[in-house]
């Protein structure tokens, strides 16, 4: 690094001063108290910071203004180009800093650390400043052990830095593992593993014993499925003996009814007892019915005699009597409704003469279609006239109103009538009017032709003024000046010319007269008043055409009313004619009245219906005279029956009544009838009687002989013996019903018949023994199989237990989980544990590497700066010795004094040199060589200005002249 | 057509790895993970109606074998059972023949025996496949074993070949067990190859097919993104394959930018970054933050910072769990503390054997570590430089 220039704003004594320092090497001199020291601080704290209160050295804070700090200009010699490094008083102790770099841009405080490689104020000082106090005691300064420390002080970070990440390790190394600890993090982990793995062992042996389990599992199984079959078994023979105990009884049965029925098989006939009761019973019936039936036959016999029969022929002629009496009775009918319709019909006649007014009948009226006909057109003819008088009359009426219409209208017309003289002065007052329109038109033309022409005459004019004024100027000019001149003629000729031409323009300037212009005006103002005062004096206010429309409308009405008057008169004429023929009319049919009889004072229109009335009362007549001749036969024809019945019926005892003749008659019929039919059915019922005894006679006869064949079949003598044969059929036949049921369901139960002899043979109590004994195996059994279920119960529990239970997996999981902690712990220990070997052997590497160059670069300095006379540095137990070129050993307090300066110079720089790789920094040289000659000194200066490759800041009171001025700077003044 | 899904690497109630502490929710969600994982593909199996379920080996985990993956697994097949569905399943170097299964597996599950072995089944539309394939008998490579499979002269039935191996040129680091080259498997003359033990997914050949479906479930940070089996469908022209998810937790690796290193702002803003995750399902990240300024955040924040954000996920279902957050200082030279003590002495094994020997010593924790000879120094000096800066962040 290369100090190129120097700005203190404000430091110590020294205020806003600016050095250029930009060569290798620069002198600055400057006599006492000129700032010296001062600037060197200035240069450590800009670069360091401002001194704090720790550090024995004066803050140099200005006592006369506020501005403390300063800036440095520096290249790093990286090709980035010069940086500004400012540092001013701030929040810091050590003051604020700012780097701007070369392109513009700034950097932080940090990043300064960084760029310096990490050395502090102290170590830079110790390595880079020179001044004269430090080179007296070498052999105190430069020990072995501060020169490792200044070595190892190289670097990122110095020896305190070293110590510090050493110390800061170990104690995260402490924390984390101990061999055989108890407290570090590893330790407690790797013991918790610990525990885990045992639960883990514990739990793995549990799982082992699951193949064991599993087996138990099986073997016990397969046990109890033999011990159930066993079970199985015994219970089969359980259920037999039970069985067989259940059928002891029924086995017992059989075996002794085998033995019953071992005889000769029963016979009976089938189902002989019902039939022998049957046979018996109806035997006994039969005899009682036929006593019963004889009995009966007696009375029959007895009563068929007492019944009378009547003759046929009597019957024959009641019968056809009986046939007659519908006829009879519709003849009686007939001239009933005879005599009545005569009745109603007189009755009908008598109205109809009522009707047409005839006081009695005359059948000689005619009152054929011909008549008829000709009253309808005498009606026909006397409508018609009637019809066009009415219209006559309504026709008349209405052509009156028309008229009185009229004259009302024409009597308006003629009030509403404007008079001629009237008409004649809006005439007048018309034509004036346009008159008055044609002369406005004229004048307004007349006007605009004026205008114009009256423009073009001014324009000429103004011309003509203007030429005249001019010629009368210049002439009145021309005549002044020569009057001026003493000319009087032509002067005056002159100003006579220009007052002529003036008087000229004056004349003719003058207005001319506007005549035509106002005599149109004065004629169209004489119109106006002429039409105004018309207007005034008559009332015109109104349309001509109106006027004459209401002198044609008065015509035309008067010539309507005229031709209406005669339509009247003529109207009037027909009219009488009508009457006349209608009186006509009327009398033609007064006749036919009277022709017909009827009353004359009937209305024409009803003369038809009269006629027809006439009509039907001839008719009626007739209809009355039919009838009378057919109620006549009838009455003759009853009369005849009566005669020739009445003998007849009284030859049978009945006495002729025309009301109850047949009523008689007929009760005759009735009471032979009875008689026949009852003796008809006695008699069948005498046939049915004797029947039924001959086949009831039979039946008593075939049954004995069957009660007969019964008591022979079994050999029976009577009804006793025939009964006990029964009884002991019915017994045997039970026995083998009995033995057969027993045998199916022996047989059923699949008892054979030598196990069914077998166990008839043994007693009951025998089978219950057995039975006994099976149930106690059984019982047996199941005990065993309860046992061998509970045990495998638990063991498939445990099987349950251990397949459930994932404490294991869980286990194994934080085992897992665990020793990878412990294996990153276990990283960060051994990376950490590696660094600090790294470190260990880094310090002790400079110890034993490092040194010895260092040794040997301050052997070789030494020797160039006191020019071979000693030729080696040695450290060893005893410290640091020098051996001369003589072979003598010095230690450096037998040394001279300007040889010990040497000596620690040369150490110095050597360890300068050494360090190069980490601090490219300036030297800063405070007066150190005082002691000095001449030569030494520029042996010395040589050396720094040769082969020191940083940049040497030689800050002096003895000015040096062999150094070239652009490499001096000389602080003039004392400051203030 | 036959339809059956091919799946490896169970690992069934596999341990987690990770190095926080986690709330007792989160440690139950990983610990059932692999179960709630296999049982989704058993339901997906039931679901599709596959013919069979090929499980490539490493069913259980060579450092959590239980009872309770036994049983668990014992049940699972038992479901497959009742819904028709074959299980054939070979064992692989994790839980090779030699630690015998300790359940008895229901009949329609088929294990094969240290020799290599065909079964033959019957496919629903009534196809025959052949399925041949060994288990390990120890935990051990059976190189020699690949030429006990039958070469394919038949050509009837579609030929499926199960191998639990490395592939000669993977790239992964998993240990190298029985390796095999593409070569060698297509000399079979095979349908199908269902391969195991790599547990990232990848197809290593179209013709025949040669894939490895991956492990259903990550169980640490390097097995990241989704997990799960290969469903596969087709006839003995072409078996066509698709992937289908079955994880319940994905590790993943996430980076975030910040302008600012104040406790705060950082905690603020991995709050909103989980809140976003969430959704996706329950994660486990290794968090990076990338500093560019020249904040700093100091080992007791950072402390601090883990333990808030760790809180945070306690009893939370779909958690974010931070299993690492490192921050990465883009703008500081990173290498300035120690980069002379670095350029002179990292070459120096003897320093680095020195260092760990202090717990290989020690054989209450070795037997925890990982063989020596695994570890690299390069790795332990980066780790050790980070928590010196971490330690120095006072």
């Amino acid at each position: 690094m290369k100090i190129l220039s120097l700005n203190i704003y404000g430091y110590g004594k020294i205020a806003e001063t600016e050095l250029k320092t930009s060569t290798p090497f620069v002198q600055i001199f400057g006599e006492n108290e000129a700032g010296k020291s001062t600037m060197q601080s200035f240069i450590h704290s800009v670069l360091f910071g401002f001194p704090t209160r720790k550090e024995q050295e004066p803050r140099r804070e200005p006592r006369m203004h506020n501005m403390y700090g300063g800036k440095l200009v520096v290249d790093f010699e990286d090709g980035e180009g010069p940086v500004e490094i400012e540092r001013v008083k701030g929040n810091k102790v050590q003051g604020d800093v700012k780097i701007y770099m070369n392109d513009g841009t700034s950097r932080s405080a940090d990043w300064l650390v960084r760029k310096l490689n990490y050395i502090d104020k102290r170590t830079y000082r110790s390595i880079f400043s020179f001044d004269v106090l430090g080179l007296q005691d070498i052999h105190k300064n430069m020990t072995e052990d501060k020169l490792q420390e200044y070595l190892l002080r190289a670097g990122a970070l110095g020896s305190h830095e070293y110590d510090e990440m050493l110390s800061a390790i170990d104690q995260e190394l402490k924390d984390l593992y101990k061999k055989n600890g108890i407290n570090p993090e590893i330790n407690q982990e790797l013991v918790e593993l610990q525990e885990i793995n045992e639960k883990i062992r514990k739990l793995e042996a549990e799982e082992a014993n699951y193949k064991h389990l599993t087996t138990e599992q099986l073997k016990y199984e397969e046990s109890i499925n033999a011990k159930r079959d066993a079970l199985n078994q015994l219970d089969t023979v359980r259920k037999q003996k039970i069985k067989e105990i259940m059928y002891h009884k029924d086995i017992k049965d059989w075996k002794t009814l085998e033995g019953v029925l071992n005889v000769e098989p029963l016979v009976f006939p089938e189902k002989g007892i019902e039939r022998y009761e049957s046979l018996k019973n109806s035997y006994d019936q039969a005899k009682k019915d036929i006593d019963l039936r004889l009995e009966k036959l007696k009375v029959l016999k007895h009563e068929i005699g007492q019944v009378e029969l009547p003759d046929e022929k009597n019957i024959e002629y009641l019968e056809s009597l009986k046939t007659k009496e519908p006829e009879i009775n519709q003849k009686n009918l007939e001239v009933d409704r005879l005599k009545h319709s005569i009745e109603n019909l007189e009755d009908e006649i008598e109205l109809l003469q009522k009707d047409i007014g005839w006081q009695e009948e005359h059948m000689e009226v005619d009152d054929s279609n011909i008549i008829r006909e000709s009253v309808q057109t005498l009606l026909a003819k006397l409508d018609e006239v009637t019809l066009e008088e009415q219209y006559l009359v309504r026709e008349i009426d209405h052509i009156k109103s028309d008229i009185r219409q009229l004259d009302q209208e024409i009597a308006d017309l003629e009030d509403s009538q404007i008079s001629d003289s009237r008409i004649r002065v809006k005439k007048e007052v018309l034509d004036k009017e346009v008159e008055l329109k044609e002369k406005g038109k004229m004048y307004q033309l007349i006007e605009k032709e004026y205008e114009r022409e009256k423009r073009e005459r001014n324009r000429t004019k103004r011309n003509q003024t203007f030429l005249i004024l001019g010629i009368s100027t210049i002439t009145m000019i021309i005549g002044v000046l020569y009057l001026v001149n003493s000319e009087f003629t032509l002067g005056s000729v002159f100003v006579g010319i220009a007052l002529v031409a003036s008087i000229f323009l004056l004349l003719t300037n003058r207005e001319e007269e506007e005549n035509l212009k106002s005599d149109y005006e004065h004629e169209v103002a004489k119109l106006q008043d002429e039409i105004e005062t018309l207007k005034s004096e008559n009332d015109v206010n109104f349309d001509l055409n109106d006027a004459r429309d209401l002198k044609m409308d008065l015509r035309t009405q008067k010539s309507k009313r005229i031709s209406f008057n005669v339509k009247i008169e003529e109207l009037k004429e027909t009219l009488a004619i009508k009457e006349t023929n209608h009186d006509r009319l009327n009398t033609d049919l007064f006749d036919v009245k009277r022709k017909l009889k009827i009353n004359p004072d009937i209305e024409n229109k009803y003369i038809v219906d009269a006629i027809h009335t006439i009509r039907d009362i001839k008719q009626k007549r007739n209809q009355i005279s039919r009838h009378n001749v057919e109620k006549d036969n009838v009455i003759k024809s009853l009369q005849d029956f009566k005669r020739e019945v009445k003998d007849d019926v009284r030859k049978l005892g009945i006495t002729y009544y025309d009301a109850s003749i047949f009523y008689e008659v007929n009760q005759k019929l009735t009471e032979y009838n009875e008689n026949i039919s009852n003796s008809k059915q006695l008699d069948e019922q005498i046939k049915l009687l004797e029947n039924e005894i001959s086949v009831m006679e039979e039946r008593v006869s075939s049954s004995s002989k069957e009660i007969d064949e019964l008591f022979d079949y079994v050999d029976a003598d009577d009804e006793e013996e025939y009964y006990y044969h029964a009884r002991k059929f019915e017994e045997y036949q039970n026995n083998l019903e009995q033995f057969k049921n027993l045998s199916d369901k022996l047989d059923e139960e699949l008892f054979d018949y030598d196990l069914r002899n077998d166990l008839a043979s043994l007693m009951l109590a025998d089978l219950k023994e057995e039975e006994e004994g099976i149930n106690k195996q059984v019982e047996h059994f199941n005990e065993m199989v309860q046992d061998e279920q509970k045990v495998l119960a638990e063991i498939n529990q445990e099987i349950n237990i251990l397949e459930s239970d994932g404490k294991l997996s869980e286990l194994n999981h934080q085992y897992e989980m665990k020793k990878s902690l412990i294996q990153g712990l276990s990283e960060d220990y051994l990376s950490l544990n590696y660094i600090r070997l790294l470190i260990e052997t880094h310090i002790k590497a400079i110890k034993d590497e490092r040194l010895p160059i260092v040794i040997e670069e301050a052997r070789s300095i030494f020797q160039f700066v006191t020019k071979g006379r000693y030729i080696n540095v040695i450290y060893d137990d005893d410290g640091i010795t020098v051996k001369h070129s003589n072979g003598q050993v010095f230690h450096p307090l037998e040394l001279s004094q300007s040889t010990k300066e040497m000596l620690y110079i040369s150490l110095r720089l050597s360890l300068i040199k050494a360090l190069q790789g980490y601090y490219k920094l300036p030297l800063i040289i405070d007066d150190a060589f005082v002691h000095f000659d001449k030569e030494r000194k520029k042996i010395i200066m040589d050396y720094l200005r040769s082969e020191v490759k940083d940049q040497v800041l030689y800050f002096t009171c003895n000015l040096d002249t062999s150094i070239p001025s652009n490499q001096t700077i000389r602080l003039k003044e004392k400051v203030k | 057509m036959v339809k059956f899904i091919h799946s490896a690497d169970l690992h069934l109630d596999s341990p987690f790895k990770s190095r926080t502490k986690m709330p007792l929710n989160i440690f139950e969600e990983l610990t059932s993970s692999t179960y709630k994982s296999v049982k989704r593909m058993f339901d997906k199996a039931i679901e599709e109606k596959v013919d069979f379920i090929i499980i490539a080996g490493d069913v259980f985990d060579r450092e959590n074998r239980t009872l309770k993956a036994e049983t668990f697994l014992k049940k699972g097949f038992e479901r497959l059972k009742d819904n028709g569905i074959f299980v054939y399943m070979i064992h692989g170097n994790h839980d090779p023949l030699s630690e015998n299964v300790k359940s008895k597996w229901p009949d329609n599950v088929s294990v094969f025996k240290e020799n290599v072995e065909t079964y033959e089944s019957v496919s629903q539309k009534g196809e025959r496949v052949f399925l041949h394939g060994f288990s390990y008998f120890m935990d051990d490579s059976y190189e020699n074993k690949l030429d006990d499979y039958p070469v394919n002269h038949m050509n009837e039935g579609i030929h499926i070949g199960i191998l639990h191996g490395t592939y000669s040129k993977s790239q992964y680091n998993q240990a190298r067990y029985t390796e095999f080259n593409l070569e060698t498997l297509n000399s079979k003359l095979y349908h199908y190859w269902a391969l195991g033990h790599i547990h990232v997914r990848e197809q290593l050949s179209d013709l025949p097919p040669i894939h490895y479906p991956g492990n259903i479930q990550g169980r640490h940070k390097n097995e990241y993104g989704d997990k799960g089996f290969l469903l596969v469908e087709g006839d003995d022209v072409y078996l066509s394959t698709s992937f289908i998810k079955s994880h319940e937790i994905t590790f993943a690796e996430y980076e975030l930018d910040m302008k600012s290193l104040n406790k705060q702002d950082i905690y603020q803003r991995i709050v909103e970054f989980k809140e976003r995750l969430r959704e996706a399902g329950k994660k486990i990240i290794q968090l990076t933050i990338n500093h560019e300024g020249d904040d700093e955040l100091s080992e007791a924040d950072y402390k601090e910072l883990l333990e808030l954000l760790h809180e945070d996920e306690q009893d939370v279902k779909h958690f974010i769990w931070i299993d690492n957050l490192s921050i990465n200082y883009l703008n500081q030279n990173q290498t300035a503390i120690l980069n002379d003590i670095k350029a002179s002495y990292s070459d120096n094994e003897e320093i680095f054997k020195e260092a760990l020997n202090t717990m290989y010593m020690d054989p209450k924790i070795n037997r925890h570590l990982p063989p020596m000879q695994d570890l690299k120094k390069e790795d332990y000096l980066s780790l050790g430089e980070e928590r010196l800066k971490m330690l120095m962040r006072k």
